[in-house]
C-alpha cells in the first residue's frame, strides 16, 4: 500500500485541549501532520476599535477582561502606556504595589497553565493541585484588590487601594501553603515517565526561529535567549529587585515547562523584596496621585510589560481629544502561537497538545 | 540594558541620506524611522543584517484620514531600544512591501493589518483574512468604516476550498 492518502481534519474549536475557541485545520497522512493552518478569530471582540470609542479611564476595566487568566497584567500594561502618554510619574508606593500584584498575578497565571497543560498531556491528577495552590495566591490578590478574577486595581497615576494592615502575616501563611504544594509538582510530573516522554525532545524551537517569529516570554527563554522585559526595558522600578531569569538552551516543550515552574519561585522572591521595600516607606507615601491631567498632549507611546506569557504591550496614539485615536494591543500569544505551524509539521498528532500546552495559550488576548 | 546610541543612528543617516524623512528617538527609547515606501526593504535588510534587529515585534497600521501609516516594530535582545520602520501608504491604493521574508513572525500581523485597514503587503504570499470572517466587507479600523452585516457563509464553501 504505497498510495498516499491525505485527509483534512479540523482540530477544534471545541476541543478540550484548545483552551478557548480556536482551531487548527490539519492535513494528515496517517498520524503524520503534513500541513497545519491555525484559524483564529472566534473570540474577536474588537478591542482596538472599542478602546478608541471610550475615554482613557474607561479603558481600564475593559482591558481587565482581555484575558481572564491574568487580567491584572493587561490592565497594568494599558495603564502604563496611558501614563507615558499623559507624562505621569508614579509615586514610589504605587510602583511597589504594582510589582507585588503583578508577581502574584504571574504565579496565578502559571498555575492555571500548569493545571491545563498537565491534563492535556494525560496527568489528570495534576488538575487539582495547581488549582489548589492558585487559591492561596488568589486569596492574597483578593486581600489587596477585593476581587478574584478581574481586579480593576490599577488607576492612572497609582493603584486603587493600599495594602491591608495584616498583609505580611497573610502572605507568610499563604506562601507556606503554596510552597508545600509547589514541591509536590516536581515530584508528580517529572517522576512520571509519561510526562517526560511526551514533553522532552518534542517541539524543538531554534534560537533563530524564536527571534524571527517574535516569540517572547518563556517560549523565547526556552530557546536560550535571556530576554526579559523586567531586565531589558525595566518599568515600575524592577531594576532595583534582585532576581534570576530562568533560561534553557534546549528549546523543547520540557524546557518551556521547566522555566515557568522556576519563574514561580523567582516571583515569590520578588514579592518578599517588594514587601520589604513597602515596609521601608513607613506608610507616608501616597499610593495614588491626587490629580492627573484630563487629556494628554498630542503624541504616541508604545510600552510593554513582562506578563506571564511574554511581552504584553500597548500602543496608543493621542490626537489631543479625550479619547485615543488608535490603540494597538501587542499580545504575546499572537506571536508565540505562530511557532505551532513549523513545530508540528512532520510530527505526530499526539505531539500537538504538548507543543500547544508549552506555548501557554489564552485566546482572550490572542483574538482581542 | 543599553539603548541605541548616536553612532548607530548616524550610520543609518549616512547610509540612507535624504531617503529618511524623519528619524527620532523618543524619551521612552523608541527609535522611529520614517522612510519612503520603496526604500523600506533596503532599510529593513540593513537593520536586520547589520544592526542585529532580528526580533520581530509586531506590525500595525493607522488610518490618518489622508494616508495610512504602516509601522513595523523590531527588537534586538541586546538593546533596550525598539526600532520602528514607518512608511505611509496611499489611501486609495495602499501598497507596501511585506517584511515577512526577514521576520517570519510578521506573517499574522501583516494579515491582520490587511484585513483591518486594507493595506496590501506585496509578496506576502499568504495574504488572507485572519481574524475576521472570510465574507466580511470593508476595513473596520478605517475611520470612515460603516458597519454592514456580513453575508452568511456556507459551511461547504469552507470545507471544499
Amino acid at each position: 500500500m504505497s498510495e498516499k492518502t491525505e485527509m483534512n481534519l479540523f482540530m477544534g474549536p471545541q476541543h478540550p485541549s484548545m483552551h478557548g475557541l480556536w482551531s487548527v485545520r490539519l492535513t494528515i497522512d496517517g498520524e503524520t501532520i503534513v500541513d497545519a493552518d491555525p484559524q483564529i478569530g472566534y473570540l474577536h471582540r474588537g478591542y482596538e476599535k472599542l478602546l478608541t470609542n471610550r475615554s482613557y479611564i474607561q479603558g481600564i476595566p475593559i482591558t481587565d477582561r482581555l484575558c481572564y487568566v491574568e487580567s491584572h497584567s493587561w490592565s497594568t500594561a494599558y495603564t502604563h502606556t496611558i501614563e507615558k502618554l499623559f507624562g505621569v510619574e508614579l509615586p514610589e508606593k504605587a510602583n511597589i504595589l504594582r510589582v507585588l500584584t503583578l508577581e502574584l498575578q504571574r504565579i496565578a497565571s502559571h498555575l492555571l497553565w500548569l493545571a491545563a497543560m498537565s491534563v492535556d498531556i494525560g496527568q489528570l491528577a495534576m488538575l487539582i493541585f495547581p488549582m489548589d495552590a492558585r487559591e492561596y495566591i488568589l486569596n492574597m490578590l483578593e486581600e489587596i484588590t477585593g476581587a478574584r478574577l478581574t481586579y480593576n486595581y490599577v488607576r492612572i497615576g497609582g493603584v486603587n487601594a493600599d495594602l491591608p494592615s495584616n498583609f505580611e502575616k497573610k502572605m507568610t501563611t499563604n506562601f507556606e501553603e503554596f510552597n508545600r504544594l509547589h514541591s509536590m509538582f516536581l515530584d508528580m510530573l517529572e517522576e512520571a515517565q509519561i510526562f517526560r516522554m511526551r514533553t522532552q525532545n518534542i517541539g524543538f524551537l531554534s534560537k533563530e526561529m524564536a527571534l524571527s517569529l517574535g516569540t517572547t516570554g518563556p517560549v523565547l527563554r526556552g530557546s536560550g535567549i535571556k530576554y526579559d522585559i523586567r531586565k531589558n526595558d525595566p518599568y515600575f522600578g524592577y531594576e532595583n529587585y534582585k532576581f534570576n531569569i530562568p533560561t534553557r538552551t534546549k528549546g523543547d516543550a520540557f524546557s518551556r515547562y521547566r522555566i515557568r515552574l522556576e519563574e514561580m519561585q523567582e516571583s515569590i522572591n520578588i514579592c518578599w523584596q517588594a514587601l520589604d521595600k513597602y515596609n521601608e516607606l513607613k506608610g507616608a507615601d501616597p499610593f495614588r496621585l491626587d490629580k492627573i491631567p484630563r487629556k494628554p498632549a498630542i503624541g504616541e507611546a508604545y510600552t510593554r510589560i513582562e506578563s506571564g506569557r511574554g511581552e504584553a504591550g500597548f500602543y496608543a496614539l493621542s490626537d489631543g481629544t479625550p479619547t485615543p485615536a488608535r490603540v494597538k494591543i501587542k499580545s504575546p500569544v499572537y506571536n508565540n502561537l505562530q511557532i505551532l505551524k513549523p513545530l508540528i509539521i512532520g510530527g505526530k498528532m499526539a505531539d500537538i497538545p504538548a507543543v500547544m500546552g508549552s506555548v501557554d495559550l489564552c485566546v482572550g488576548d490572542l483574538d482581542r | 540594558m543599553i539603548s541605541i546610541d548616536e553612532t548607530q543612528i548616524n550610520l543609518i543617516k549616512n547610509k540612507f541620506g535624504n531617503k529618511v524623512k524623519e528619524i527620532n528617538l523618543d524619551k521612552h527609547d523608541r527609535l522611529y524611522i520614517t522612510i519612503d515606501e520603496d526604500t523600506v526593504k533596503e532599510l529593513a535588510e540593513y537593520v536586520h543584517n547589520e544592526l542585529g534587529f532580528k526580533h520581530a515585534n509586531f506590525c500595525m497600521g493607522t488610518d490618518l484620514d489622508d494616508k495610512i501609516e504602516v509601522s513595523w516594530y523590531l527588537g534586538n535582545p541586546d538593546f533596550k531600544t525598539i526600532l520602528v520602520i514607518r512608511t505611509f501608504a496611499d489611501r486609495e491604493k495602499p501598497e507596501v512591501p511585506s517584511l515577512r521574508y526577514l521576520w517570519s513572525g510578521m506573517e499574522w500581523h501583516e494579515r491582520e493589518t490587511f484585513e483591518m485597514l486594507g493595506v496590501i503587503f506585496k509578496d506576502h504570499g499568504d495574504l488572507r483574512k485572519l481574524i475576521l470572517p472570510d465574507l466580511w466587507d470593508g476595513y473596520p479600523l478605517r475611520n470612515d468604516y460603516v458597519y454592514q452585516k456580513p453575508s452568511y457563509r456556507k459551511p461547504e464553501d469552507e470545507l471544499m476550498s
